[in-house]
Formats: C-alpha cells, structure tokens, sequence
C-alpha cells in the first residue's frame, strides 16, 4: 500500500540491507494489520483495506479450489501472514516467504496446516517443485534497488508452472516513481517487458479499489 | 469444481455443442438438464458427451466413447474411482492411440463420479491449467516448456512419492510393532493382576480363618486416631501377640 498521498522529492532510496531493518522493525511494533498495510489508516480502515484486498485475490485467482487436491501457492512477502492465511482457507496449499524473522515468527504461531512459513528473500525461494500461483503483495515496490526489483520478479516467475499466474502488487503507470526513501513504483511496461521475456502474458491489472488507493495487481499468465 | 459447470463450458460459446449422456451417465442426467441421451441418428453436429466409467473400467469407457465420437466431440469422461487411484497408464494409452488428447483433469463432489477426464480431437479446444482454468497453446514455447515440467518436476515428484511411500511403509511397520507390544504388555499386566488377586484371596481367607480382620481393622482406627501413641500401643500388642 502506497503510504503517502505525492512523491517526496530528493529523498535517498533505503539500500536493501536498510529495507530489511525498516521492515522487521515495522513488523516488530505495528499490529498485524497496519504493519503491512497503511500506517496512515486506523485499525478499522485497515480491516476495510484487507478484506477488499482480499477479494481480489478471489478475481486472480478464480474462485475455484479443491482442500483434497489443492492448487499451491506462494505468497512472496507474506509479512505476518493475513493472505496466506486467507489463501489456505479457501482451499489452497500456501508457502509464505519473508524476509522478516519478527513477522515469520508470528506467521508460524498463527498458521494452520495448509501452510508454511520460511524466512527467505524473493530471489532465494527455490523449493522442489512448482506452484499454480505466486502472489507478491506490497513487497516489490518497496525494493528501491532497480537490480533486486528485476531479479525477483523473474525468480518469482521461474516458479510458476505452464498456465500458472503470477500477481505482482505496484501501480499502474506509465512511469517510475519514487514516493518515499523505502517506496517506488515501476511503470507497467517495465513488467510487461520482463514477463514477455520470461514466456508470460501480461493478462490484466486488477486495481485495489479502496478509497483512492492507486495500487493494483498486475496479473500475468505463463504461456510458455 | 461442479459438472454443470464444467460441462457448460465445452457446450456454450461459438462452438454450440449439443450435450448428450450414455445410458450409464443417466443418473447424473438430472444435473446435467440439457443433456440427453446419446442415440443412433446423432446427426453430424458437435456434442459434449457424458460418460460414466466404473472403477476399473475407465480405459474400455473411454475407448468406446471416442469410438462414438467426431472430431469435434468432446469427451467428459466421468470416474468413479477417486483421482490418486486413475489408471493412468491404460487411459493414457487409449486417449493416445485414438489421436485424442485429454485436456482437463478434475475431482469432482458427485454421489456418482469423483474425477472427470476432459477428452478431444478438436485441436481448437485448448488444455487448461488445473483449477485456474488458462488456455494452454499448442505453440512450440509452450510445448518446450511443458516438456521441460514433465522432465524436471515429473522426477521431482517420482523421488517425493517414493520418499513419502518410504516413510508410510516405516510409519506402518513402527505402528505394528507398537501394538504387537501392547498386546504383550496387556498380556503381562492381566497376569499380575490375576496374581495379584489370588494373594488378595488368600491373605484375606487367612485372615478370616485365624479372625484377624477385626482386630486388623480395630488396630487401623487405633493408628489413625492418634498416629504416634496408637503405633506404640499397637506394636506391643503385636509383640505380645507373637511372643505367645
């Protein structure tokens, strides 16, 4: 979620190492709610927030599920688990990655058994098999670093099996835009540019919705 | 997913296909309403066709449906046995041989069938990623892609399955073990316990015979009255007793 309204002109983007401090810390001493979600909003506003979000996921991910022969899904960036947890109660196997040992340890006492929890960055995820869907929720534009946005993004896709999606949260624009020290968006053609390259097709961008927020879901199928 | 709409997705759009069912499919026709019976003048217009193959006999179902069926027909061929036990090899086989390709695989929550097999000759009629439903081409990335699945995570998933059925042949040795052990242990404690009673019997017989069990009784209320005092007394009467 976009926490400010413009961009903050000449701010210093947060190096990867300081992005990963500022996260667990965030994770460490917001509620689970506002940890991931807007720290503008209060608790009531962030319910509203998450439960639209979550029907989203339903749009991206059909509404279709079987519990005894379930899709697998990862959700890269889980933070402290609110989607992953939602994912496994409509059906579906989940693995949730993080970078955040505060919000994997909460994530773990809270889970159910359809889930797992690891602490991992995006481009290090690489289990045996591959998944049905890989979601990323508020996690990529939050990678200031150009380099490290581009190689998650195309590791995140290399898990994706053929007819598989893949649903990366940002804006859609036309361009870049940084916003904060710790936030910056990508124009939508700089996905469109890297999935095609790794054989998948940009299918749609499903907005959020939620009171003026312009952060959506790119959706995006592997073809080949 | 739900047969109605399962099928309802191969019978609507440009393709317009008629939805027919064998006579063994006919107790699902309910939730099929449109359908109906599959019969000689069939016409040359394309159809869905419902089948219902009972368990071991889903490979001979699905040979005799495509042998009724054109090259625009579509095939839902429904199992009755559950998905993990689909004989894969022999309906492989017939699909394979009558130039068919099967292009969707589902479980189903039916009283009468648990997996639906999807099956066609019509190269229009695209396979589908499982549950998520997306098209997939038949155009050379994504065969290159799909052969490379197969390879890749088709022996990741043998050497899984075979882990795993490993562990369970371990799990189930360790579990019979454990009740073997059980039993013997029941066997032992049941023993004792009998043991056990017999002495009960006969300290009880031979207290009876000598009439001690009053004065046994008698020497309990004196001790729980007072411990300290009652032990003394009743120690002297037991030395008195014995030195008799």
């Amino acid at each position: 979620m976009t926490d400010v309204d413009a961009p903050v002109p000449g701010v210093r983007p947060l190096s990867p190492d300081e992005s990963r401090t500022y996260w667990d810390e965030r994770h460490r001493t917001r509620d689970e709610l506002a940890s991931g979600g807007n720290i503008a909003f209060d608790r009531g506003t962030n319910q509203m927030l998450y439960a639209v979000r979550t029907a989203r996921l339903v749009e991206v991910l059909g509404a279709h599920s079987d519990a005894e022969y379930p899709l697998r899904v990862l959700d890269a960036g889980c933070g402290k688990g609110f989607f992953s947890r939602q994912l496994a109660s409509f059906g579906h196997r989940v693995d949730g990655i993080d970078t955040s040992p505060h919000a994997i340890a909460q994530c773990r006492a809270q889970g159910g058994p359809s889930e797992t929890y690891h602490l991992s960055a995006l481009t290090e995820w690489a289990p045996p098999h591959l998944y049905d869907a890989v979601v990323c929720i508020d996690v990529l534009y939050h990678l200031m670093d150009d380099d490290e946005w581009a190689a998650s993004v195309l590791h995140l896709a290399s898990l994706v099996r053929l007819g598989g999606v893949l649903g990366l949260v940002d804006h859609d624009r036309d361009e870049d835009v940084v916003w904060h020290d710790y936030q910056k968006t990508r124009a939508r053609s700089r996905y469109a540019e890297l999935l095609s390259g790794a054989g998948f097709t940009v299918a749609r961008f499903v907005t959020n919705d939620f009171m003026e927020d312009p952060s959506g879901m790119h959706v995006a199928v592997r073809v080949g | 997913m739900a047969l109605k709409e399962l099928v309802s997705s191969y019978t609507g759009g440009e393709a317009g296909r008629r939805l027919l069912h064998s006579e063994a499919a006919a107790p699902l026709a309910q939730a099929l309403a449109d359908a109906r019976p599959a019969g000689e003048n069939d016409g040359g217009d394309p159809a869905v066709r419902v089948d219902l193959a009972p368990s071991g006999r889903e490979a001979e179902t699905a040979q005799r449906a495509l042998g009724d069926s054109g090259e625009r027909d579509v095939v839902v061929l429904l199992c009755v046995c559950l998905p993990e036990n689909l004989p894969a090899g022999p309906l492989v086989d017939v699909v394979t041989r009558a130039g068919a390709r099967v292009v969707r695989v589902e479980g189903l929550r039916t009283r009468h069938a648990r997996t639906a097999v999807v099956i066609t000759r019509d190269a229009t009629v695209p396979g589908v990623s499982y549950l998520l439903g997306h098209a997939v081409t038949d155009e050379d990335a994504a065969r290159r892609r799909l052969a490379n699945e197969w390879q890749v995570e088709g022996f990741q998933l043998r050497a899984l399955t075979a882990t795993l059925e490993r562990r369970l042949e371990g799990a189930l040795a360790e579990a019979g073990a454990l009740r073997v052990e059980k039993a013997a242990v029941e066997s032992r404690l049941s023993a004792r316990e009998k043991e056990h009673a017999k002495v009960v019997a006969s300290l009880e017989r031979h207290l009876a015979e000598r009439g001690l069990a009053p004065r046994i009784r008698k020497a309990a209320r004196i001790i729980s009255s007072d411990p300290v005092g009652g032990s003394r007394k009743v120690a002297k009467a037991v030395v008195r007793r014995a030195s008799r």
